[in-house]
């Protein structure tokens, strides 16, 4: 190559002294070579360089002439080596090549190759550098030194063995880790032969299987085992993998691993579990120990092994050889144990350390005192002590009497590792000890239990029994159980034989048994036991025997068949029960029904049980939560169902129902029982009916009665009115003495029926009282005024006695106690005969702020009731029998009144008496005792007392009377008449229509039952007819219930006059209308007179109406009531102001627009007694009588003031 | 809203229970105290009904509803009159009638007819 660029050059060069050097001929051939030439002089200076120095290095050519090469091109610290190499050459010693280090333009160091030629023609000589840059071939030559090094310290350093052995096995390579584990040199091992290293059992197979990786040329696995310098095994595993060269295999590498420790550990290990294993499968100790041995003797030489065992807690001196096999002994016979003495064995577990001894060794020890030379000596003698829990209990030890090699440190080794498991199998033996101390404890505690506690095996036999057992069988049956006992002996009594087998059978099935027998004692008494028969399982779960424990429950028992008894009692009632007892749970279910059922629902008791109950009632609202208010209230009584027996017949019951506790006091059910009241039911309906039809006839007497009284009424009215005007005829003594008799007992019917009336108002609940300021010795006087000519007549002295503490005037109803009074009185006197006497006693009972309690008495000396008369007294139509009521006559109904009129006041009535020692007539009633303005009130009634009714004063009127009763007509015709009235009579009506259109009449007096049109009728139609002056209509009635006038007045008639018609009466309510309708102009009349305050009107005047309050109500709240009331009162006031201001005045018009005013303010709010003198005043001034106006206005407004002292409290109640 | 109903009354007392009995019916009540303030009230305001008493003063309730019926204007001159009398001029139903008084009241008034009457008149 270098020849062919020389060649190839073409540059040309001229050198300096002209002359043409093999330089210049060459330039243009190397300047087409590819490498670096340089062309020294002898003084190495470059006379010539290649254009590749360019390229190459980066100098200029040119620049580089002439210039020293070494100086200019070699770093600095080679140049005086190189300058003598050079110098060297040039001197003609040329190597082929060297390298040399060039510096490039830019500093950098490349090495170049150079191949030095000389040029020996040429002189002085000129050296010729052609070199290429051979940095890079350097560098690559140095790492791969470097990594063989490398290379080498891994072989060297590796875990693994490493060898490379020749075909025929000679070593000829090793690394440092098989040097070090076989234990050669470099120099050994270079002298060896595999062969001798291989343990001689695994020679043959180790060499085979080189020579098969020979044969195939492949890398194989391969195990063997080599021996070290010490002679121990060394387990390797590894490849060997065959050098290859020329087809021919010319040596193996092996890379082994040394498996030596693993494959102990492993074998070791091994031991171990097998060892522990039989420890578990062993059945004995000697058994534990043989299989001990045996595995012992896979990895070791253990012909001779022994195990010395040594307690000295327990054993105290005495050591022991539960296990030894020796060549030297009889395998059969057993070594001895003995006393601890100086042996080998007792040196070893004094020591407590493992110990391989030579035969020297122990020759040294004899020597030295330490042992005492016992049996045969071996030659070798290994022994590890067996430790538990750090506590030495003995050792195990082999021997050989022949091959002192037989063990090693290794050995010794394993048998220190099996030795724990050795002193664990033993521990297990002593744990086994220890449980058997256990069973002592459950022993004694069988023994000591209070319960007979024994154990049969299968046959039956007795296998165990405590004390108690023994005694009790013994004190019972007088029997001595034993073990050796056929059956079990127990309660071994022959006719309990087949029970106990069943029940044995049983138990030895896996069943836990829990009964109570029966059984008679030797003496004949019986004793219960309460037995538990429990199957005893072993640990493989079979049963061998049963155990059995007995109580005596013999007293329990009794009490429970006493309970049983009664339980029975109860029982026999509840199955005989005629009522329904059931109970059930929370939900219905029915848990016990009484057999009653079947009788009562139809049902037998297997169909009810466990049904829900809902199904055999009705159910009601009532019921809905009946199972919640049971648990709430505990229980329920007279609780009304309806059962639905199985026909589905509804049956009426009435039931009680509780809930029923567990033994720990919770509710957990519900029973009842249950009456089925279907028939009482029935009963009690027939009675109400029964009732109801009594009361309808009460009813219908009541209606009776006041129908009679009404039609006797009527004709009374008539009779009284004649007999008056007879009375006004002059007449003879005689017919004048008649007439009285007449009028008496006319009067005494007219009692009578009031009486009847009177009752009737009361049983209806209409009797009013009217109570009023009254003085109770005014009382008294009238009664005695009234009873003074009938008590003279008989010669009985009347008297009375009003109590000081009762004050002069009392508010209550006079009438009403003047009524009470009279007829206490009037039976005194009836039933007191001639020349008796009756004494009244007035006393207060009770006096409570402003009220009084008044009792008064009627003592008479007559004949006395019987006792057994005494409660039928004060009942309606009783009189004490028939007889006395003949011969003494009355209604009967007096008693009766007063009682419900003392009732009705808040009082009682009673009576004390004995037959012939007469009698104490009693009542009592509620008084107020009355403010100042009561009292004024009183006063001012008083004062318009006592005045006449009877004449109007030379008035004529027309009057029209209304009746279809001529004798009414007659009546009332002739009063009025008398009176000064015109009178026209008609009889119906239609008449009546027909008169008041072609007359003018003042005042019309209407009677209301008349056949074909009725008074009300009749009134509406001539008040229909729009007359020119419409008279007012006055009503006439027999009617004289409360509350009659105001069905009148809304009927359209204008006032009401009740029947009898008396002349007062009638000649009263004309003087009103005559003033009101401005008829009146006579002047003379006496104005007090017409007051309705003191007519009968008079009597249902209140200060305020409640009816009228209780129709506001409909309108309005309390404060509504108020407000209109208080607008009236304030009105009222202003009115009154005003009227009396206007009498100074004399403007009567103004005081009679004010007085209408107040009178239809008041009569709207139904303030009656304000209205009603309203009326009265303005009625007067309208007929221009100015009269004791002032006096009126008065009282108006002492009217007006009552009414305002009242109306909080009358709006209040 | 309820029917209107003009209340011409003298007695503060009448009028306000009578007013305070209706409002509770539901009425709209107006109140006045005599008949010349019915006029002037009827003029501005239209009415269901008026309860008019008869004895007031200034206008009475006889002139006061011969005034009304006498009115052009056809709603307010055919407006219901109730009313309300102690009838202490002693007027016949034909004077009421004439003077254009549907239906009369008479004093004591009963509130159950009022009520009644009122209702009736308004619907």
């Amino acid at each position: 190559m270098l020849q062919r660029s020389i060649i190839s050059s073409d540059h040309e060069q001229t050198d300096n002294n002209g002359k043409q050097s093999a330089v210049s001929i060459t330039n243009s051939l190397f300047d087409q070579i590819t490498a670096c030439i340089f062309i020294l002089d002898d003084e190495l200076r470059i006379k010539y360089c290649n254009p590749v120095i360019k390229t190459d290095l980066g100098y200029d050519q040119r620049h580089l002439l002439k210039l020293r090469f070494v100086d200019n091109l070699i770093p600095e610290i080679r140049r005086s080596k190189i300058s003598n190499t050079l110098n060297q050459y040039l001197a003609g010693k040329v190597p082929k090549y060297f390298n040399c280090e060039i510096l490039t333009k830019t500093g950098k160091v490349r090495i170049y190759k150079f191949q030095p030629i000389l040029t020996q023609h040429v002189t002085p000589p000129e050296l010729i550098l052609i070199g290429n840059d051979n940095t890079l071939e350097i560098k690559k030559i140095k790492s791969i030194k470097k990594s063989n090094d490398r290379l080498w310290d891994i072989f060297d350093n590796a875990y693994d063995l490493i060898q490379i052995i020749k075909t025929d096995g000679s070593i000829l390579l090793v690394n440092n880790t098989w040097k070090e584990r076989l234990g050669y040199t470099s120099q050994q091992s270079g002298n060896m032969n595999i062969r001798d290293l291989i343990f001689p059992p695994f020679l043959e197979k180790t060499i085979q299987t080189i020579q098969e990786v020979g044969k195939r040329g492949k890398t194989e696995k391969f195990e063997t085992i080599f021996l070290d310098t010490n002679k121990h095994k060394v387990f390797l595993t590894g490849t060997i993998h065959p050098k290859i060269v020329r087809n021919k295999v010319i040596e193996f590498r092996c890379v082994l691993r040394d498996v030596t420790e693993n494959i102990k550990a492993e074998k070791a290990k091994d031991l171990y579990y097998r060892i522990a294993n039989h420890t578990i499968q062993s059945a004995d100790l000697p058994t534990l120990f043989g299989k001990i041995h045996s595995e012992l003797m896979k990895v070791i030489d253990a012909d001779n092994f022994y195990i010395a065992l040594y307690d000295k807690d327990k054993d105290q001196d005495k050591i022991k050889f539960p296990y030894f096999i020796d060549e030297s002994h009889d395998n059969e016979e057993k070594y001895a144990d003995r006393k601890i003495s100086k042996g080998l064995t007792e040196y070893a577990i004094f020591l407590a350390k493992p110990l391989l001894l030579y035969k020297k060794d122990i020759e040294k020890l004899i020597a030295e005192g330490k042992i005492s030379p016992i049996g045969t000596m071996p030659q070798v003698w290994l022994g590890t002590p067996l430790k538990v829990d750090e506590h030495i209990i003995g050792i195990i030890a082999v021997q050989s009497y022949s091959d002192k090699s037989k063990y090693s440190l290794k050995d010794l080794e394993l048998l220190d590792f099996i030795s724990g498991q050795i002193a664990l199998s033993i521990d297990i033996k002593e744990t086994e000890e220890k449980l058997n101390s256990q069973t002592a404890r459950l022993n004694a505690i069988f023994e000591s239990s209070p319960h007979l506690i024994w154990s049969v095996n299968r046959k039956q036999e007795l296998t165990s029994f405590n004390q108690n057992y023994f005694d009790a069988i013994l004190k019972e049956f007088n029997l001595k159980p034993d073990v050796s006992y056929e059956k079990d002996g127990t309660l071994i009594i022959e006719k309990y034989d087949d029970f106990w087998n069943r029940k044995y059978e049983e138990a030895f099935q896996e069943n836990q048994l829990h009964f109570e027998i029966k059984l008679k004692k030797d003496n004949g008494d019986e004793v219960w036991k309460d037995i538990f028969l429990n199957p005893i399982y072993q640990p493989d779960h079979t049963i061998d025997e049963v155990s059995g424990i007995a109580t005596d429950v013999t007293e329990k028992k009794l009490s429970e068949i006493a309970v049983l008894d009664s339980e029975e009692k109860f029982r026999t009632i509840f199955e005989s029960i005629q009522d329904l007892y059931f109970r059930c749970d929370f939900d219905g279910s029915l848990k016990m029904i009484s057999p009653s059922v079947h009788e009562i629902l139809g049902y037998t008791t297997e169909e009810v049980l466990n049904t829900t109950v809902t199904k055999y009632y009705l159910f009601k609202a009532v019921n809905k939560n009946l199972v919640n208010n049971i648990k709430k209230n505990k229980r329920i009584k007279n609780l009304e169902i309806s059962l639905i027996h199985k026909n589905k017949k509804i049956l009426q019951c009435i039931c009680n129902v509780r809930l029923v506790y567990d033994k720990s006091g919770n509710p957990y059910q519900i029973e009842g029982i249950i009456r089925d009241i279907t028939q009482l039911k029935l009963a009690n309906i027939e009675l109400i009916k029964a009732k109801e039809l009594a009361l309808k006839s009460l009813k219908v007497k009541e209606q009776f009665l006041a129908n009679m009284s009404h039609e006797i009424r009527t004709p009374m009215n008539g009779i009284i009115g004649m007999i008056d005007l007879i009375a006004d005829t002059p007449l003879n003594k005689e017919q004048t003495k008649y007439i009285k008799t007449m009028k008496k007992s006319s009067e005494t019917l007219l009692h009578i029926l009031n009486d009847i009336l009177d009752l009737s108002k009361i049983e209806a609940g209409k009797m009013e009282l009217r109570e009023t300021p009254i003085r109770i010795t005014e009382v008294m006087e009238k009664l005695t005024a009234l009873f003074s000519q009938l008590a003279l007549s008989k010669d009985i002295s009347l008297n009375y006695h009003i109590s000081k503490q009762i004050p002069k005037v009392i508010i209550c109803d006079e009438t009403r106690i003047l009524q009470v009074l009279a007829n206490l009185t009037s039976n005194a006197l009836k039933f007191t005969p001639n020349e008796g006497s009756i004494d009244i006693g007035v006393k207060a009972e009770r006096l409570e702020d402003k009220m009084l309690m008044m009792r008064i008495e009627v003592h008479d000396s007559g004949i006395g009731v019987a006792d057994e008369y005494l409660d039928k007294l004060f009942t309606s139509f009783t009189q004490v029998d028939n007889s006395p009521s003949k011969l003494y006559g009355g209604t009967g109904l007096g008693l009766a009144i007063s009682k419900e009129l003392c009732t009705l006041m808040s009082g009682d009535i009673g009576v004390h008496s004995k037959p012939g020692l007469g009698s104490t007539f009693w009542f009592t009633f509620a008084a107020r005792i009355p403010g100042a303005t009561e009292l004024k009130q009183k006063q001012f009634e008083a004062s318009l007392h006592n005045e006449s009714y009877d004449s109007l004063s030379g008035m004529t009127p027309d009057v029209l009377i209304v009746d279809d009763n001529s004798i009414n007509r007659h009546v009332a015709s002739e009063i009025l008449r008398k009176a000064g009235c015109k009178v026209k009579v008609v009889d119906s009506g239609f008449s009546a229509i027909e008169n008041v259109k072609e007359k003018d009449f003042d005042i019309i007096f209407m009677d209301i039952q008349m056949p074909e049109m009725d008074g009300i009728q009749a009134t509406k139609i001539i008040k229909s007819l729009h007359l020119k002056k419409t008279p007012p209509i006055i009503a006439m009635t027999a009617y004289s219930l409360e509350g009659d006038k105001n069905k009148y007045l809304l009927e359209g008639l204008d006032d009401y006059v009740s029947k009898p018609l008396r002349a007062s009466k009638l000649i009263n309510k004309i003087k009103i209308w005559l003033l009101k309708t401005g008829k009146s102009n006579i002047s003379g009349i006496n104005h007090n007179a017409e007051i309705d305050l003191n007519s009968g009107n008079r009597e249902n005047l209140k200060v305020v109406n409640s009816e009228v309050v209780d129709k506001l109500r409909k309108y309005g709240n309390e404060d509504f009531i108020k407000s209109v009331f208080r607008d009236f009162m304030d009105e009222a006031q202003a009115q009154i102001k005003l009227c009396v201001d206007s009498v100074k005045n004399d403007d009567y018009k103004k005081i009679l627009d004010n007085l209408h005013t107040l009178k239809g303010n008041a009569g709207t709010l139904g303030i009656e007694k304000v209205a009603h003198m309203a009326s009265f005043i303005e009625a007067k001034l309208r007929n221009q009588d100015h009269t004791n106006l002032d006096k009126d206005l008065k009282i108006l407004g002492a009217t007006i003031l009552e009414f305002e002292n009242q109306f909080t409290d009358i709006i209040n109640n | 809203m309820g029917k209107k109903v003009l209340i011409a009354e003298d007695s503060s007392v009448i009028q306000n229970f009578t007013r305070k009995i209706l409002e509770q019916q539901r009425f709209e009540i107006a109140l006045v105290k005599n008949g010349q303030q019915v006029i002037d009230k009827i003029k501005t305001e239209d009415f269901d009904l008026i309860l008019m008493d008869i004895n007031m003063p200034v206008l009475d309730g006889m002139e006061c509803t011969r005034q009304i019926r006498a009115m052009n204007d056809q709603k307010k001159s055919r407006v219901p009159i109730l009313a309300i009398t102690g009838n202490a001029k002693n007027y016949s139903l034909e004077e009421f009638k004439e003077a254009g008084i549907n239906e009369f009241l008479p004093k004591p008034l009963d509130f159950d007819n009022l009520v009644k009457m009122v209702i009736q008149y308004t619907s």
